[in-house]
């Protein structure tokens, strides 16, 4: 999947060049049947062209370097080397303690990783009974504490969207 | 270009491959607690631990790179500590090679249910 970005991009900035080229060497008018177009028209789109064709290799670049910057470890110095903790790892982390607290209510985790420490995002619906600000708390207090404890990285920030009730009508 | 082999030219040659070295690693990793594969199962012991462990000798000096699983409910920089120790000791008790650092990279968290 990083490999298509990569090339996508490699490609696309590939066609933004030709096609600027294109548009730098253009010398006559074109007639397209009974429509004839000037020189610099001709140069306008082609330059349009080749600045779409840019600024979707730049995207797939940005898109590429993104998920290489999630998926890379996050390193922790020691005297005998270093230790090195996957973000996969922090999540099924999280996931595990999240699942024991809220057993059958559905629930999605996202991690980002800051200079600061990280950020965990949970995405759950409401369970029935519980209310949002104390459940946020404790979901909040509980990642804070377990995931920093458990691999020794900082949690700087945990955010809780509840994004629907999991409440009969 | 690191080499694949060690070698010692006092009383006569010694040669030790970069497969000893790691096949040593991997059995330190077998036996450290809470210690599993990359797959979340068991650490393998012998040849098949092998590509979970990456050797680099450089100037008679050895690097060693580990790829494992920690089982939940363990503190991952301890269980980490625990077995850099433990592969330096065993490394270099076992080929009398310097151990320059032991890189451990925790690819996941291992449910020892699932791997039953």
């Amino acid at each position: 999947m990083s490999f298509l970005l990569w090339a996508e991009a490699l490609l696309l900035f590939v066609a933004a060049v030709l096609t600027g080229l294109g548009a730098a060497g253009v010398a006559s008018t074109a007639v397209l049947g009974s429509i004839t177009i000037p020189e610099l028209w001709i140069r306008v789109i082609l330059g349009i062209f080749s600045a779409a064709f840019l600024a979707g290799s730049s995207l797939c670049l940005a898109l590429w370097a993104g998920r290489i910057e999630r998926h890379r470890p996050l390193r922790l110095p020691g005297p005998r080397g270093l230790v090195l903790i996957t973000p996969q790892t922090v999540t099924q982390l999280a996931h595990a303690l999240l699942a024991q607290e809220l057993e059958e209510t559905p629930f999605r985790i996202r991690l980002r990783t800051r200079r600061d420490g990280l950020l965990i995002r949970i995405f759950l619906r409401l369970p029935e009974e519980a209310r949002i600000p104390e459940l946020a708390e404790h979901l909040q207090e509980l990642l804070t504490a377990e995931v920093s404890q458990r691999t020794g990285l900082k949690v700087q920030e945990v955010e809780v969207v509840v994004h629907g009730t999991s409440r009969r009508a | 270009m690191p080499r694949d082999e060690q070698e010692f030219e006092e009383a006569g040659r010694i040669n030790i491959a970069r497969d000893v070295i790691s096949t040593i690693a991997a059995l330190a990793a077998a036996e450290t607690p809470g210690v599993f594969s990359p797959e979340g199962a068991p650490f393998p012991r012998g040849p098949a631990a092998r590509r979970h462990v990456d050797t680099e000798l450089l100037g008679g000096r050895v690097r060693l790179s580990l790829r494992i699983a920690v089982e939940y409910g363990r503190v991952v920089p301890q269980v980490a500590q625990e077995l850099q120790e433990k592969v330096k000791t065993e490394v270099e008790r076992m080929t009398a090679l310097p151990v320059e650092a032991v890189n451990v990279e925790v690819v996941r968290i291992a449910f020892p249910k699932e791997a039953r």
